[in-house]
């Protein structure tokens, strides 16, 4: 079914896509999103969305099971606090992707703003360009992985979790250290890049981990 | 919260102030306290002359002598060309006084000789036209006609106020005295404003009110002063100011977007070979069809006509 956002509020945009799911629709385009924010707010249950231009903020925010397709732009914190599903970011994504993930995976095409992956907990990230400032901020688990470049202050603070990167890293953040990846690693960066069409990995990947578990407390959680 | 837009044609447009309050309206999520603009090039001004937008406080019997006083002052420096009343209620009016033979070293004095009158407000001084006012931008263009404006350029604000008082005067823009038609709208906090205010005070500069951000725009037009271009005043601006911020300045020929080095407020910038603009949000930028780009934590740009 076709949903055209052009005269409508988000309020109702939303509601319109929660009635579709309950309808037991499982393919739903959006005309003229209009860069609109919250769309698709707390969404639950198997069904495919296709945005027919830019999201606004918080796109697919709190998503439980969806499958969302933004053909441009999103806005700041896409896929924010989503537990499982899928988004996919055809064109630039702003700050904060996936901020405090519990699960699913996104995928930005092109380059994201800074901030991506905030306190994410599980799940998995991928941009196919750069990821700005303070990639992985706070990060408790899952995994990221940056095609492009990582800007200053990667893995700022991060306690577990991964951040994979094929290209340069500005500077790291605290708690944060660069190791080389293993076997594991790379079938799995070989897989998931396959599965998502991203070009075939020539060139190295590397990966950003925590230096320690529990750095703030100045507690060893070695032995 | 706060929504910031500016655009700029590299040509004269008789649609900027209506595609401007358009990318307002699209921000008007952002923040319901006020909205201002502040337009270039809408105005058909001698190179002697310029505009004067005055808020005059009181009843209308104590307005009426109000006004003579601002007269008196006004020809002190030249002559009075016209006196339009722009908007009225029971307790304020606003009028635009057009004022000729003078230079802008006389309009700035005149300007801070009228800012000191009792019940008296200058909400813009010099070629360009700020209007600024509280409430929706809806109503800021019903009252003032900004959508019916020809121009360049110009920059827009919707207020979601935090530190300051909500009124037309704390609305953005503001502008300087002390530089020609420069305005500053603003999206966040500036934390060290008191210490910057008293470096720029010490300097000269004249604040108007207690709004952080009109620190920002004398902040500007001091490096301006200086002699440091604007794309040097941006970059030390980042530099020198703490907190969250995105501002965009406006310049008779430029404008130009600021993010602070965190990156804590959002502002994307679109641009062809015709036109340029800045946003909060992609929402903003829709109507224009360009490809949209986020700026970095600390990047600024500068546009020129």
């Amino acid at each position: 079914m076709e949903i055209d956002c052009k005269e409508m509020t988000v309020r109702e945009i939303n509601r319109a896509l929660k009635e579709a799911v309950r309808n037991g629709e499982n393919k739903i385009i959006l005309k003229n999103p209009g860069a609109k924010h919250y769309i698709g707010a707390g969404l639950i249950g198997k069904v495919e969305i296709y945005a027919k231009g830019s999201l606004g903020f918080f796109a697919g925010t709190m998503f439980h099971g969806p499958k969302m397709i933004i053909e441009k732009n999103a806005g700041w914190f896409a896929g924010d606090n989503m537990t499982d599903g899928f988004i996919e970011i055809k064109g630039n994504a702003g700050d904060g992707v996936g901020q405090g993930m519990y699960g699913g995976t996104i995928i930005v095409r092109k380059n994201a703003g800074a901030r991506t992956g905030e306190i994410m907990k599980n799940g998995t990230i991928i941009i196919g360009g750069d990821s700005d400032f303070m990639t992985g901020l706070f990060m408790m688990g899952g995994r990221i992985v940056v095609l492009g470049n990582l800007k200053t202050m990667a893995g700022e603070s991060m306690v577990k979790g991964a951040i994979y990167v094929k290209g340069d890293v500005t500077s790291l953040g605290k708690n944060a250290k660069i190791v080389e990846i293993d076997e594991e690693d790379e079938e799995w960066l070989k897989e998931i890049l396959k599965k998502y069409n991203f070009p075939s990995t020539t060139g190295k990947f590397r990966k950003i981990v925590p230096i320690r578990k529990r750095f703030v407390y100045g507690v060893s959680e070695e032995g | 919260m706060c929504g910031i837009v500016g655009i700029l044609f590299r040509r004269m447009n008789n649609d900027l102030g209506s595609i401007l309050v358009d990318m307002m309206k699209r921000l008007q999520h952002r923040g319901k306290d006020g909205a201002g603009v502040a337009i270039y090039g809408s105005q058909d001004l001698d190179e002697d002359e310029y505009s004067l937008k005055l808020e005059i406080l009181g009843e209308r019997d104590d307005r009426v002598s109000m006004i003579k006083e601002v007269e008196d002052e006004i020809i002190k420096f030249g002559k009075i060309n016209n006196i339009d009343l722009l908007r009225e209620g029971s307790d304020f009016a606003i009028i635009d006084v057009k004022v000729k033979g003078l230079s802008f070293a006389q309009l700035k004095r005149l300007a801070l000789n009228l800012q000191s009158l009792n019940n008296v407000s200058v909400l813009s001084a010099g070629k360009f036209e700020i209007f600024k006012d509280v409430g929706y931008i809806t109503h800021v263009d019903e009252a003032y006609g900004i959508s019916k404006k020809a121009g360049t350029h110009g920059i827009g604000h919707i207020r979601f106020s935090t530190e300051s008082g909500v009124d037309r005067y704390h609305a953005h823009p503001f502008q300087s005295f002390l530089y020609p038609d420069i305005a500053v709208v603003h999206n966040g906090q500036i934390t060290n404003y008191w210490n910057t205010r008293a470096k720029l005070e010490a300097k000269g500069h004249y604040f108007t009110t207690d709004n952080d951000t009109e620190c920002i725009v004398h902040y500007v037009a001091d490096k301006l002063l200086e002699g440091f271009s604007l794309e040097e005043a941006l970059e030390s601006a980042v530099r020198d100011l703490d907190g969250p911020f995105a501002f965009i300045i406006s310049t008779p020929d430029e404008i130009g977007i600021a993010k602070d080095k965190l990156g804590l407020r959002p502002a994307l910038v679109a641009e062809d070979n015709e036109v340029f603009a800045i946003s909060s949000e992609e929402v903003a930028l829709e109507p224009l069809g360009l490809n949209t780009e986020y700026l970095a934590p600390g990047e600024w740009r500068v546009f020129r006509k």
